[in-house]
């Protein structure tokens, strides 16, 4: 049985990384994916892993002209939508001299940066796809938080307070459209450290943890988890097998979220 | 080059293939729907409960029965004579899900239950059966899953672990301890290298025969869940999806990790 048979879904951030192992993923399964990003892939290395029918469209998670362009693409090409996977997210850790984002000398560009990308395009993805959701008669979203909205991570204090916004707003878009008589569910996965160019940029330094040190020792299992392993988790949510799951953070983090308290 | 592994593409209709499953609770609501879901997923089923267990939930899976143990779980004699039973028939052990719960002695209406009125034979019945329960389940089953390199086991906890129940404050703090010896086991696990997941499952109110006297008669219709965002109860078959989430290679990076399954109840 392919569990996503006859859906439609759209993942941000599907570039590279865990919306990357996402679409190709949900087209195994047999969705219809859409993925977008700012960054450009081969055509034909994204049909080859997300299938011939896969699109992928250039888009900046903070457009939001852009966004209604996307999904009024979708709904059109393919009579509707079911799935949005809200992956698309930054660090503020690339590049050659990232800013600082310590508590006493964080600036406010780098913080309006990173909580733009993540909790603002998180906020413009449910918005536009919940009337398309709405017309379709059903929708399920998950949206990446991350293990950085439950513990205190001084490096990464404007990630840590997007994600933070992510998990909230999934409770408010949830509680929303269930007391709206909307069929449509809304559920974050809170990864932990996963093996993407986030964690470890191509040619820099692995990211420190919240404990100021890079590696796995902070995580229990004692090893990064891989992209498909935080997708998996995300299909459960996204199939009718999460038909009564709303509202809900779901930790996928090698047992970080044992060691703190939230 | 293809990021789908080869195990993510393809059918996915058996996802328990070739594992050994032991489910306590298993004669009603969410402990038989998970055997069902269990043995269609192609499982190896031994099914425990101190009541009876129906033929069509032991037969649900269609080819091979699951097999029935009456089994205690506030008894560790009798979470040994389960785990002999298992070496048994299957000489294996991947998941354990432990699922036998009670809210009152005896069942029934939930009555007497607050704090003022609560009597300590009932308040220590209902960790007996829950937390007892879990305890020695986890206890019992981790050296048999090391033995099969590895597994899962999933707790059943419930909304009520988290928020204020003031009606059934024994039922309440049992199913805090469940989350909480969840967390414990999947470090312990962790610690000791030994390739064992250990996650809780919280859900809302379900139509089981557990909340018949909260729920009403099942039929669904949602005037009854006004308090419940999705505005309805859910189904045993809706949390059992979630148990094999948790308890498949679906899960394999989450561990010490707790899923809601409410319908949004827990975020009121």
């Amino acid at each position: 049985m392919a569990r996503l048979e006859g859906k439609v879904a759209i993942v941000t951030g599907a570039a590279s990384g865990i919306g990357r192992a996402t679409a190709s993923l949900f087209a195994a399964h047999g969705a219809q994916v859409i993925g977008t990003d700012v960054s450009y892939i081969d055509d034909d290395e994204w049909q080859c892993d997300c299938g011939k029918t896969a699109l992928f469209r250039h888009h900046d998670v903070c457009d939001e002209a852009r966004w209604t362009e996307v999904v009024k693409e979708v709904v059109t090409v393919f009579g509707g939508l079911d799935i949005l996977v809200n992956c698309a997210g930054v660090n503020g850790a690339g590049g050659e001299d990232p800013p600082p984002q310590e508590p006493d000398v964080i600036g406010l560009d780098i913080w309006r940066k990173v909580n733009c990308i993540n909790a603002g395009g998180t906020m413009l993805g449910c918005r536009t796809v919940i009337p398309a959701m709405r017309e379709n008669g059903k929708g399920a979203i998950v949206n990446i938080s991350s293990i950085a909205a439950q513990k205190g991570w001084p490096a990464r204090t404007a990630y840590g307070t997007s994600k933070a916004a992510v998990l909230q707003y999934t409770r408010s878009v949830a509680r929303h459209c269930a007391q709206q008589g909307w069929n449509i569910r809304c559920n974050a996965v809170l990864p932990g450290p996963i093996d993407t160019p986030m964690i470890k940029p191509p040619g820099g330094r692995p990211l420190a943890g919240g404990d100021g040190r890079a590696g796995t020792d902070h995580v229990p299992i004692k090893r990064y988890g891989s992209p498909m392993e935080v997708a998996r988790p995300m299909l459960f949510l996204a199939s009718d097998e999460a038909s009564y799951v709303t509202g809900a953070g779901l930790n996928v983090d090698g047992g970080i979220a044992a060691v703190t308290a939230d | 080059m293809s990021l789908v592994e080869p195990e993510a593409t393809g059918a996915d209709d058996d996802r328990l293939a070739g594992r050994v499953a032991i489910v306590t609770g298993a004669a009603s609501g969410i402990g038989a729907a998970t055997v069902a879901l269990f043995l269609r997923e192609g499982a190896r089923v031994i099914a425990t409960d101190v009541r009876a267990i129906a033929d069509d939930v032991l037969n649900a899976g269609g080819s091979t029965p699951a097999v029935a143990v009456r089994h205690d779980v506030a008894s560790e004699r009798e979470w040994r004579n389960v785990m002999i039973r298992t070496r048994e028939e299957f000489d294996r052990l991947d998941i354990l899900v432990n699922c036998a719960g009670i809210n009152v002695p005896g069942g029934g209406e939930p009555e007497g239950q607050d704090i003022e009125n609560v009597s300590v034979d009932d308040f220590r019945a209902v960790q007996a059966v829950n937390v007892e329960g879990t305890m020695l389940g986890c206890k019992q089953a981790i050296p048999m899953m090391v033995e099969s390199g590895g597994g899962a086991i999933v707790n059943v906890s419930s909304v009520a672990g988290w928020v204020g129940v003031p009606s059934a404050v024994s039922y309440g703090a049992s199913k805090a301890a469940v989350w909480q010896i969840t967390k414990s086991v999947a470090l312990h696990c962790a610690r000791a290298k030994n390739n064992i997941r250990c996650n809780s499952i919280h859900p809302g109110g379900i139509h089981t025969p557990m909340f018949v006297p909260m729920t009403g008669d099942g039929d669904g219709d949602g005037a009854d869940a006004p308090h419940v965002p999705m505005q309805r109860y859910g189904e045993p078959s809706e949390v059992a999806a979630a148990i094999l989430f948790l308890a498949g290679d679906d899960a394999s990076y989450v561990t010490g990790s707790s899923l809601t399954v409410d319908g949004g109840l827990s975020i009121t």
